[in-house]
């Protein structure tokens, strides 16, 4: 066969280069590969796939089937004799209905021997080999998937799809309703974020644990209809989190997320030491600074929406930092939202439901 | 992004045997071991074109271009010593045409630990695992599941220049390296699609030769 050369690349085919430029969009990647990241976004994406599959066949799902994660497929397998399919989830048509999954990547599983019916016994599989605290992804019918993005007994809330086949539009309206939800679901009276209640410290590197658990959020709900990317290196910085639509199940807009925390007091390295303070006016310097931050990544790569989110974790639960960013916000065209993390119950309560108005 | 090379045979035959490692061992943790003999050549080979994405250093090793994948006689010994030490085992071998055995080998407990420690003490072994993480996702579940003959349509080793039956040294290709030059004109014409220079100039290679084995 004579190979039809494109000057200048030695052995490759003309054909098939085209052919990928044609239809690249399933292998353009999110997250690195064999990571929590990559797993969720690939796993949920094969799912409502095999869902939509359904739906355009007007057939049911029989059984749920359900993924979890696991860090290390082959020990895993080998430890409790569940079967390796390796081209598990290549194809979304392929029969899912009933297969517990232990996976590691975005393509391979090991399949539990028997058929899984119904979601108790599905659980009690899960919990007896380990599989209870690693991410995990259930579609229970042509419609509805659900992901457990700590596993099926961690700590953050299970977040439930409707699959349906409209396509989905991104602006700076439904991102902020994305952002909106992730605070009420997942962020609002999270405990995984705080380290000791006393002193009001938070973990060490609060905008790491924030920005880790936004992105699976919205890999979770929107894997199918947008490359959401985590710390991209852009020029001499990196963007928190950014959002690009995924044709053809989505268009609109691209956007930035810059993250930031704000704190009463910097948690201490050492345990025992005193912590130390953050007047509010390093708060607002520090917001300010992701206006600049969101501002220059969207120039940088064009995109279009610049978005700067406060996580407030000071107790005053003052509106003064949005105030003290709003000018710069303006100017540069960064819009921004403060989300206030309640520490106890009792917070929650005297700002949701207050006494005296 | 400079493609270094590493300089001597003794260290070359030093990382040959880390590179097998490490990329036996990531393969093992995404569930694709036990790797056949011309799975872990392709995989070599190709990390070892597509090194510079992740600013790892090329290795120098000769590949004999007959057949059709690439393979590496002198890193097909260390792996037979690797397997006979217990850092590999194979798990089986396979009998193919003309008296030829086709080893699957997977991760040794002597191998785990060594990945453990390179991967503990070295940057370059960690970006040589991420390198290979990419890759085996990137090919497996695809064509090297089932087709290791990339040969007659990788960049590369089909470059009509190179002549069947001639030894090559693909590490000494630098600004004539075609796999880097056809991952990023992929990664520049799919620039709206904001495609990570790392990660998919690695998964669009591998894309491209999944779609080249196809039409062949």
């Amino acid at each position: 066969m004579t190979n039809p050369v494109r000057e200048g690349f030695g052995g490759a085919l003309n054909a098939a280069l085209d052919e990928v430029l044609r239809s690249p969009t399933p292998n353009i990647s999110v997250a690195d590969a064999g990571t929590v990241a990559a797993f969720i976004s690939a796993w949920s994406r094969t799912l409502s796939e095999h869902a939509r599959h359904l739906r355009t066949t007007s057939q049911a799902l029989t059984a749920p089937v359900v993924v979890a994660y696991t860090s290390n497929m082959n020990a895993f397998s080998k430890l409790h004799g569940w079967e390796k399919h390796l081209m598990l989830g290549a194809v979304a048509n392929n029969k899912f209905a009933g297969m517990l999954i232990a996976a590691t990547g975005e393509i391979a599983g090991c399949v539990h021997p028997t058929a899984v019916v119904d979601t108790n016994t599905c659980e009690q599989l899960i919990t007896a080999s380990g599989l209870e605290a690693t991410p995990t992804i259930a579609l229970v019918s042509a419609s509805k998937l659900w992901v457990w993005p700590d596993g099926i007994n961690g700590a953050a809330a299970p977040l439930e799809r409707q699959l349906n086949d409209a396509s989905k539009v991104f602006n700076e309206a439904s991102i902020a309703t994305e952002l909106d939800q992730f605070y009420e679901i997942h962020a609002r009276q999270t405990q995984k974020w705080w380290k000791d209640a006393a002193l009001r410290t938070t973990v060490e590197n609060p905008e790491g644990e924030v920005q880790n658990d936004l992105h699976l959020f919205l890999l979770a709900r929107n894997s199918e209809s947008a490359w959401i990317r985590a710390e991209e290196v852009v020029g001499n910085g990196r963007a928190d989190l950014t959002i690009t639509p995924r044709p053809p199940f989505a268009s609109g807009q691209s956007a930035v997320l810059e993250l930031k925390t704000l704190r009463d007091v910097r948690t201490p390295r050492k345990p025992g030491s005193t912590p130390i303070k953050m007047s509010p006016k390093k708060n607002w310097a520090w917001a300010c600074s992701g206006v600049q931050q969101a501002a220059g990544y969207r120039e940088k790569h064009g995109m279009n929406l610049a978005m700067l989110c406060l996580y407030d974790f000071c107790a005053a639960n003052s509106p003064a930092v949005s105030l003290a960013v709003d000018p710069y916000a303006k100017k540069y065209g960064v819009s921004h939202y403060r989300y206030w993390i309640t520490l106890t119950n009792a917070e929650h309560r005297d700002e949701r439901y207050p006494l005296n108005p | 992004m400079g493609d270094n090379i590493s300089s001597s045979p003794l260290s070359d035959a030093g990382i040959w045997k880390a590179w097998s490692i490490v990329c036996i061992a990531e393969a093992g943790r995404q569930g694709f071991a036990p790797l056949g003999a011309a799975q872990v050549h392709v995989l070599l080979y190709l990390a070892n074109t597509l090194a510079s994405f992740f600013e790892v250093t090329r290795v120098r090793g000769r590949v004999l271009k007959r057949g059709a994948y690439p393979f590496y006689p002198e890193v097909q010994r260390e792996l037979d010593r690797m397997a006979f030490s217990g850092a590999l085992l194979i798990d089986r071998v396979d009998f193919g045409p003309r008296g030829h055995l086709a080893p699957h080998y997977s991760i040794g407990p002597v191998g785990e630990q060594i990945c453990k420690s390179l991967l503990l003490h070295s940057e370059e072994a960690k970006r040589t695992s991420h390198l290979f993480a990419e890759l085996i996702g990137a090919c497996f579940g695809r064509f090297l599941e089932s087709d290791a003959a990339i040969g007659p349509i990788d960049a590369n080793y089909g470059n009509a220049d190179v002549l069947e039956g001639e030894v090559v040294d693909f590490s000494e290709w630098q600004d004539e390296n075609k796999n880097m030059q056809v991952a990023r004109y992929l990664i520049e014409h799919l620039q709206s699609l904001r495609p990570d220079p790392r990660r998919d100039g690695v998964r669009l290679y591998c894309d491209y030769l999944d779609k080249a084995l196809a039409l062949q």
